[in-house]
């Protein structure tokens, strides 16, 4: 009797021993199977189709190095990458001291009326770049739209101004929208920097006789520069990544091509002409690209604090 | 004495900035401001706005219904107004580049009226030899092509300078529109519910157990988070196709459904979990299922709210891929529907175009205005603390 009672009790304790030892392996698969399918595979096979053409995703005949050859003597991808990169640097280097120095006004401590400012700046961000491409290819609207009308009156610009319609114009009109889309949020995380500085560093220094940009460079300065690593990595990263922004702006790649990116480059060659071969091979050079110059941001930072 | 006299002085004002400073402050934030807010509220005015009055206010229309008199440029009757040509633009259209003039020179021969969005002409008090397209007629809606021969005259045209839902219900009635929010809002909060769920699940194996290839899966998934999502593109629609799901949700959901990024985070909250804690739970007779929904989650309740509001926002405006996936028009998305299907319409659809982008922020911005600090919280997580 109390023979089989200790054997059910153990072979309980063995079910709850055994629902211990499963349990992470339990806990994991779902994610591990789905993140193997949907996250590794994808990446093993890309780089397969990197050496093939395709014609469709049935039709793949390997071709070795042929798309790469073909890549380097591309125009259209060099005008591409002329493009994506010129968004990049421009939209970083205006970006960040702007987003800088709206963070440091909204950290003066007596400031009223914070958190509407940081709501107005951010505001854009929250819309997406779907709709903001939207909006945008609406106020753009030569003569009638709300910049043109703007530019006329405050820069006596012709009020039939092309925005998206003159291949030279197309890029300030794309910087100038992912900088209003995008300051708030890096505005945000210099805020979040600052925020965090303890106030009695700066009231002693103050007591010390340090002025306002002396504090600056001693104090704010160190005290924000990850966070501007950070800021210059994660944008240029998303820069490098422009898609639907001036797709939904222009409809497409714009005059001239001039609003051709990368990813969008990578989008008409896979699915447009359905070379999904070619469009894996941009994919890698654009990921080689992106870490190449993560790298570089990260070693001229690391430069940077080195001499500091 | 002195000294701690200045100490207080220091301590109590210690960077007490001017007025002048801080006049400079609000006024330069308040200049930034108001150009980060325009077009945002111009979009809101626009989407309440008529067709006619799209481009004549550049904000709310207001007012009674006016009367506008439109002076005839040059000698009358011998050049022929050209409908939708440079004179005047037939519909919402930019270019309603008439010269207005208010002082009246009658006779009055003709009424123009905005209705619908279209111009309809009617023949006013003392009309003489109004004809379009060479026959005279009591009233004509106007459209493309239409040749306008007029005496000597001028023109007058009325519309009423109000707020109109007009566009709204257009959408809904013209366009679907209705049907594109449900299936936004479907696949966003079926995604951000699979993702919250596989991603805490898999961070909490990770934080809190010792289990085979635990170090290798960590390596791969941050070695994972540096390749670009593009490259995905290509080798995910061939998987895609070959599995059959083209043209469904399940072929935006299951890619979506597992980022390396939202794991980790999930991760590094569940470390700070003590062991002990869960070691109680465990002597008292808990599953280890149980230690996970009733005590894991709850503690790492914040950070659940960071990552659902930052998946759904990302869900909510995700473009590309299932632009990719989706092929019928009833299963497109808002962003995607906005975009591809009303904003290629080319008739000018303005209205409807902000209309349907007011539609679509609202939700984040709803949820924001909720959610504010979590929200902060979330945007920050990865970044300032690295």
């Amino acid at each position: 009797m109390s023979g089989t009672v200790q054997g059910e009790q153990s072979a309980r304790f063995s079910l709850w021993r055994q629902q211990q030892r499963l349990a992470p392996y339990i806990f994991v698969s779902p994610f591990l199977i789905l993140f193997c399918t949907f996250g590794i595979y994808p990446i093993v096979k890309s780089f397969y189709l990197a050496f093939n053409t395709t014609n469709g995703p049935r039709s793949v005949v390997f071709t070795g190095l042929d798309n790469f050859r073909f890549l380097l003597h591309d125009p259209d991808f060099y005008t591409a990458v002329y493009n994506t990169a010129t968004f990049a640097f421009f939209s970083v280097f205006l970006q960040l001291p702007l987003s800088l120095a709206l963070a440091l006004l909204l950290n003066a401590r007596w400031l009223k009326g914070r958190n509407t400012f940081r709501f107005v700046f951010f505001s854009p961000y929250l819309v997406g770049q779907v709709f903001v491409g939207v909006l945008a290819s609406v106020v753009f609207v030569p003569r009638f739209g709300l910049v043109p009308r703007f530019l006329h009156a405050t820069l006596a610009a012709n009020l039939d101004i092309k925005l998206l319609g003159n291949p030279a114009l197309v890029m300030p009109a794309l910087v100038g929208t992912a900088l209003w889309m995008y300051v708030g949020l890096n505005c945000i995380y210099f805020l979040a920097a600052l925020q965090a500085v303890d106030r009695e560093l700066y009231e002693a220094a103050a007591v010390d006789g340090a002025n306002a940009w002396q504090q600056f460079v001693h104090i704010t300065a160190p005290a924000i520069k990850p966070v501007a690593l950070v800021v210059v990595i994660m944008s240029t990263l998303g820069s490098f990544q422009l898609f639907e922004l001036p797709f939904v702006m222009m409809n497409g790649p714009g005059p001239n091509k001039a609003g051709l990116t990368i990813v969008m480059y990578l989008y008409q060659r896979g699915f447009d002409i359905g070379n999904l071969g070619y469009a894996s091979t941009i994919g890698w050079t654009l990921a080689l690209m992106v870490l190449l110059i993560s790298l570089a941001q990260v070693r001229i930072s690391g430069a940077m604090r080195g001499n500091a | 004495m002195p000294n701690a006299s200045l100490g207080r002085k220091y301590a109590g004002q210690p960077r007490r900035s001017s007025q002048p400073l801080r006049a400079a402050t609000y006024l330069l934030l308040a200049i930034t401001a108001a150009l980060w807010a325009i077009p945002l509220v111009w979009l809101v005015c626009a989407a309440f706005k008529k067709p006619g009055d799209m481009w004549s206010y550049t904000f709310m229309p207001y007012g009674e219904p006016q009367d506008k008199l439109i002076a005839v440029d040059g000698p009358p009757n011998e050049e022929p107004w050209v409908i939708n040509g440079q004179e005047i633009t037939v519909g919402s259209a930019p270019g309603c580049s008439v010269r207005l003039s208010n002082d009246a020179v009658p006779p009055l021969a003709l009424r123009l009226t905005i209705e619908d969005g279209r111009w309809i002409v009617r023949p006013g008090p003392g009309v003489r030899n109004v004809a379009i397209n060479n026959e005279t007629k009591a009233e004509h809606k106007l459209s493309t092509g239409d040749v306008l021969h007029i005496g000597p005259c001028s023109l007058r045209y009325e519309e009423a300078h109000t707020p109109t839902t007009r566009n709204f219900s257009d959408l809904f009635v013209h366009f679907n529109f209705g049907r594109y929010l449900l299936n936004s809002f479907f696949l966003t909060s079926a995604g951000t519910s699979i993702s919250l769920i596989l991603s805490s699940l898999g961070g909490f194996a990770l934080a809190k157990y010792n289990f085979k290839g635990k170090h290798a899966l960590l390596i791969l998934m941050l070695a994972t988070m540096m390749i670009p999502g593009s490259v995905l593109l290509a080798p995910s629609y061939e998987l895609i196709c070959k599995m059959g799901m083209m043209n469904s949700y399940l072929g935006i959901l299951l890619p979506g459904a597992v980022g390396a990024f939202g794991m980790l985070l999930f991760r590094q909250a569940m470390l700070g979990i003590p062991d002990d804690l869960l070691e109680a739970a465990r002597i008292d007779g808990c599953s280890e299922v149980r230690i996970y929904w009733n005590i894991v989650m709850p503690v790492v309740r914040p950070m659940s709210g960071a990552f659902c509001l930052m998946s759904f926002m990302g869900g909510w405006n995700s473009f590309l891929w299932p632009m990719i996936v989706l092929q019928s028009e009833n299963l497109f998305t808002v962003p995607i529907a906005l975009s591809q299907t009303i904003g290629l319409q080319g008739d000018n659809l303005y209205g409807l175009l902000m209309a349907g982008t007011f539609l679509g922020v609202l939700p984040p911005a709803v949820l924001f205005f909720m959610l504010q600090k979590e929200f902060i919280a979330g945007l920050t997580a990865g970044a300032v603390k690295g």
